[in-house]
């Protein structure tokens, strides 16, 4: 266990070196070629370290997908299209799909597939690849040089997982030669901070605190659960994924700031969502995004009625959920969201026909209150260990007699709540900041608080000292409960 | 406003250390309906009671705590007969082989799981020295319970013990202890005790400064105990001058150093004269402090006194000083102090788990090379009655005062 957490440890201070020695080469040279050829051999000289067998995927799969790039531009019909997907397809099905499953297939030839080990990282460039497939199909403009196609596979922020980036929004920045501003730096190293912040919550709500079982312990090693205990571990589950993966993501996003490079946004305060449909233009916005606009747009627009734009959905969602696993929990867990969505749209229409709008004072907390509780009911089918496991937390949620007691330490029930509201508080004080931050000159000068002022204006000042004293409190916390690795939970999809 | 917040965020993070710490410590184990299985006892002044189970604290951890009928630890409650098939082994000393850790990690539950064919009585308790090592003997003698061979574990810490903290009250051998206790320390060692007990993580953050001084070689570590882990008034006497008249525990008056080293050897006089007369083998370990395998040598005073000690009287003599500080020049140049994060408790003076099983280790293979064997019983009750149970008439010390 000590190895594996010194094992990230060394990655951790391999990327950062490779971070401060590319804004170094970023500052100093504005040549294309050269910024280009040091991100390309960075970024595969960092992926290798994941295993060099991964480092062959990944090239094969940039050839191939370039090659069917050129093909596709001199001749954009769909079997060229499909011919790309197919591979791509292909690639996901081996190294993603049939190893789940080959094990469980009585073909000898099938089940050998079973030890292919998962290349990092390959639901996210692949998804890469194939919406630069479908943007040319569309006809836009892109003439990527081989090496700028390949550093768009590799680019190493976002390699392992994400954001999903396109090639309209990554290609002009490959070539742009302008300079790292120090806003840049400060934003992205702030970034970085937040995010490692969050990714060791995440890691705390994993283990628990006070010698009790978080997260982890609460699906892997319970049997029995209270309808209370499945709501705190649904409930803390999608906190401890959004710390993690959103922590991750605002690592990714600041490495790619440090360097020049605006990469999509991952979440948008996804907690703070008060319809399904909100829910998922703010969390995993990048992959959400991209089955919106390859899968969900062009399914939808096959038939004008209303019950197969919401198949689409249901169908959409499905893919979701198979993106991140080919398991029956997965697919249940997509198909759960597209009829969640069907129905949120259902009832849109509904209100919209019989002109009914309710006072947003009561109807925006009651509706948030819903769809976290709806959002959170899914966490079940996402993280539950197998479907009868998930099938008896779901019946503990609705027999009002397992209420009466619990089986999870206090402690996590602390926990959960205590990292909630703290959660909230910050976004409060930061909206608050925001808001007074863009009254600033708006007001007179002596309306205004000097303290509050200065604390919008120099944020850094007060946040360093509190992060690290957060940071501080969250690994010591952390240290002192025994059991389970620091990983990251997102790169296993 | 960057001071400020310094102070603030240090201020947020210690409040909430606070209350952590105390939600820990009020779910802490409080050793049940027997406390800690302590007892008063009018000879030894404490002892253990018997057949008591409890869980008990130590330093951030707990264990599980057991004794059998004669108040002795044990993996189990259990009673225990007056003789048995298996050869006996009475073990005598204090805390170090009574095991500050769960009996299967302690050396001496090691020992007695490698050894079955022997049966172990442990009849070591924190805190005692020679004195009640005599006593404790006396008293399984006197419940008529046998056994073959006694290994006593000399400790460091006897010697003040006898000095200054034990004196006899009456003829029979009964003490008790010194009424006076001073604590040696400064601002710094009440400050670091205070954070030690109230502020669990902020300790952590500590821990993580001193564990690596103490690797780098920095042998300082004041956590509140009474001053620093690897120069202690109690294990000093071996390589530097100590005080002869200040009282426990900052001194070894009123006996002082010779005085108290004398009265260890007198006490173990008499328990090696009550032991062969009735047959039964008497072996000796001594064990290093981290004070010795920091500042003192192989060849230590305190080897020197019991080899010589034991020279035509021990069955055995067992020094784990070499075993230890083979341990300490394994470390590499640049990690002088890993010894001690490897083999010890952090902030305390016993063995860890690793320290316990080297002690395991070196003990097994001198029962392993000279097995204690089923006595000859030689001695009747008369015998006993012959050579009554007496003072220690025989101390003298530099203050005139027994």
């Amino acid at each position: 266990m000590k190895s594996l957490e010194f094992g990230m440890l060394l990655t951790g201070l391999l990327y950062g070196s490779v971070l401060l020695i590319g804004s170094l080469v970023f500052e100093k040279f504005r040549s294309r070629r050269i910024r280009q050829s040091f991100l390309l051999v960075a970024s595969y000289a960092l992926y290798l370290t994941w295993g060099m067998w991964f480092g062959v995927v990944l090239l094969t799969s940039t050839v191939m997908n370039f090659l069917v790039g050129r093909w596709l531009k001199r001749q954009p019909t769909a079997t060229v299209l499909w011919t790309g997907l197919a591979f791509n397809l292909a690639l996901l099905a081996v190294f993603k799909y049939i190893p789940g499953v080959a094990v469980s297939i009585p073909i000898a030839s099938l089940q050998k597939f079973s030890h292919l080990a998962l290349p990092l990282g390959i639901s996210f460039w692949t998804f890469q690849a194939m919406s630069y497939l479908l943007d040319l199909y569309r006809g836009e403009e892109l003439d990527p040089s081989f090496v700028e196609f390949a550093l768009y596979m590799a680019f190493f922020p976002v390699t392992i997982s994400g954001p999903i980036c396109r090639m309209p929004e990554m290609l002009p920045q490959f070539r742009s030669g302008e300079r790292v501003s120090r806003h840049d730096i400060g934003r992205g190293l702030c970034r970085i901070a937040t995010g490692l912040l969050m990714m060791q919550t995440a890691q705390l709500l994993g283990k628990g605190i006070l010698g009790g079982e978080g997260i982890n312990g609460g699906f892997d090693h319970l049997t029995r659960w209270s309808g209370l205990d499945v709501w705190c571990l649904a409930f803390g589950y999608g906190l401890q994924l959004f710390f993690d993966f959103a922590g991750y993501s605002h690592v990714a996003l600041g490495a790619a700031k440090i360097l020049g490079f605006t990469v999509p946004e991952n979440f948008a305060r996804p907690f703070a969502s008060t319809t399904p449909s909100v829910f998922w233009t703010r969390w995993h916005m990048s992959l959400s995004f991209w089955i919106r606009d390859y899968v969900f747009l062009p399914l939808a627009v096959l038939r004008r009625e209303v019950w197969w734009r919401n198949l689409a959905l249901v169908i959409s969602m499905v893919l979701f959920g198979l993106w991140h696993k080919g398991s029956l929990l997965f697919v249940l867990w997509g198909s759960y969201h597209g009829i969640l969505l069907v129905l949120h749209r259902q009832s849109q229409g509904l209100q919209r026909r019989l002109k009914w709008e309710p006072p947003a004072a009561i109807w925006t907390p009651v509706s948030w209150m819903v769809t976290i509780t709806l959002i959170s009911a899914g966490w079940i089918l996402f993280r539950a260990n197998s479907l009868p496991q998930a099938a008896q937390m779901l019946a503990a949620v609705v027999s009002p007699a397992s209420y009466l007691d619990h089986v999870l330490p206090r402690s996590l029930y602390l926990l959960v709540m205590g990292l909630a509201v703290a959660y909230a508080a910050v976004l409060f004080v930061i909206n608050s900041l925001d808001r007074y931050s863009q009254r600033l000159g708006m007001e007179p000068a002596t309306s205004r608080s000097e303290i509050v002022e200065v604390m919008a204006r120099d944020r850094w000042v007060w946040v360093a000292p509190m992060w690290a004293a957060a940071s501080l409190l969250v690994v010591t916390m952390m240290e002192r409960q025994s059991g389970g690795a620091n990983v990251f939970m997102y790169r296993f999809f | 406003m960057f001071l400020a917040s310094v102070v603030v965020s240090t201020a947020a993070f210690v409040s909430f250390d606070y209350l952590y710490t105390g939600t820990i410590l009020g779910s802490a184990v409080s050793g049940g309906p027997h406390g800690f299985c302590f007892a008063r006892d009018p000879v030894r002044g404490f002892a253990f009671q018997p057949n008591c189970s409890c869980t008990r604290p130590w330093l951030g951890s707990s264990y599980e705590f057991n004794t059998n009928s004669l108040g002795f630890r044990d993996e189990r409650i259990r009673d225990v007969p007056a003789s048995g098939a298996r050869p006996r082994v009475l073990i005598l000393g204090d805390s170090a082989p009574e095991g500050m850790t769960a009996w299967q990690d302690s050396f001496i539950g090691r020992v007695a799981a490698n050894f079955p064919q022997y049966e172990f009585l442990n009849g070591s308790v924190e805190g005692y020295s020679p004195s009640n090592y005599l006593n404790t003997a006396r008293k399984v003698i006197d419940d008529g319970i046998e056994f073959d061979e006694a290994i006593v574990f000399i400790d460091i810490s006897d010697t003040q013990d006898e000095a200054a903290f034990f004196h006899d009250v009456d003829p029979s051998g009964a003490v008790a202890t010194a009424k006076q206790k001073l604590t040696k320390g400064n601002w710094y060692s009440s400050l670091r005790r205070s954070i030690n007990d109230h502020l669990l993580l902020t300790n952590d953050v500590f821990e993580l400064f001193e564990r690596n001084l103490v690797r780098l070689g920095w042998y300082h570590l004041d956590l509140g105990h009474g001053g620093n882990e690897f120069d202690l008034e109690r294990s000093a006497w071996t390589y530097r001058k100590v005080s002869d008249t200040d009282p426990y525990e900052t001194g070894y008056g009123p006996l002082g150093l010779e005085g108290g080293i004398a009265r260890e050897k007198a006490k173990m006089d008499l328990l090696w004269q009550e032991l062969a007369k009735r047959n039964i083998s008497i072996s000796v370990v001594v064990y290093p402090w981290p004070a010795q395998l920091a500042h003192d040598s192989v060849d230590s005073r305190q080897v020197r006194i019991w080899r010589e000690w034991c020279e035509g009287k021990c069955r055995r003599f067992v020094s784990l000083f070499p075993a230890f500080f083979a341990v300490k020049e394994q470390c590499p140049r640049t990690q002088p102090g890993c010894w001690y994060l490897s083999h010890f408790i952090f902030g305390d003076t016993h063995y860890n788990s690793a320290g316990d099983a080297i002690v395991a280790d070196v003990i097994g293979k001198s029962l392993a090379e000279k097995p204690v064997t089923k006595r000859q019983s030689k001695v009747s009750s008369q015998d006993t009655a012959e050579q009554p149970k007496g003072p220690v008439r025989s101390i003298e010390h530099p203050h005139g005062q027994s």
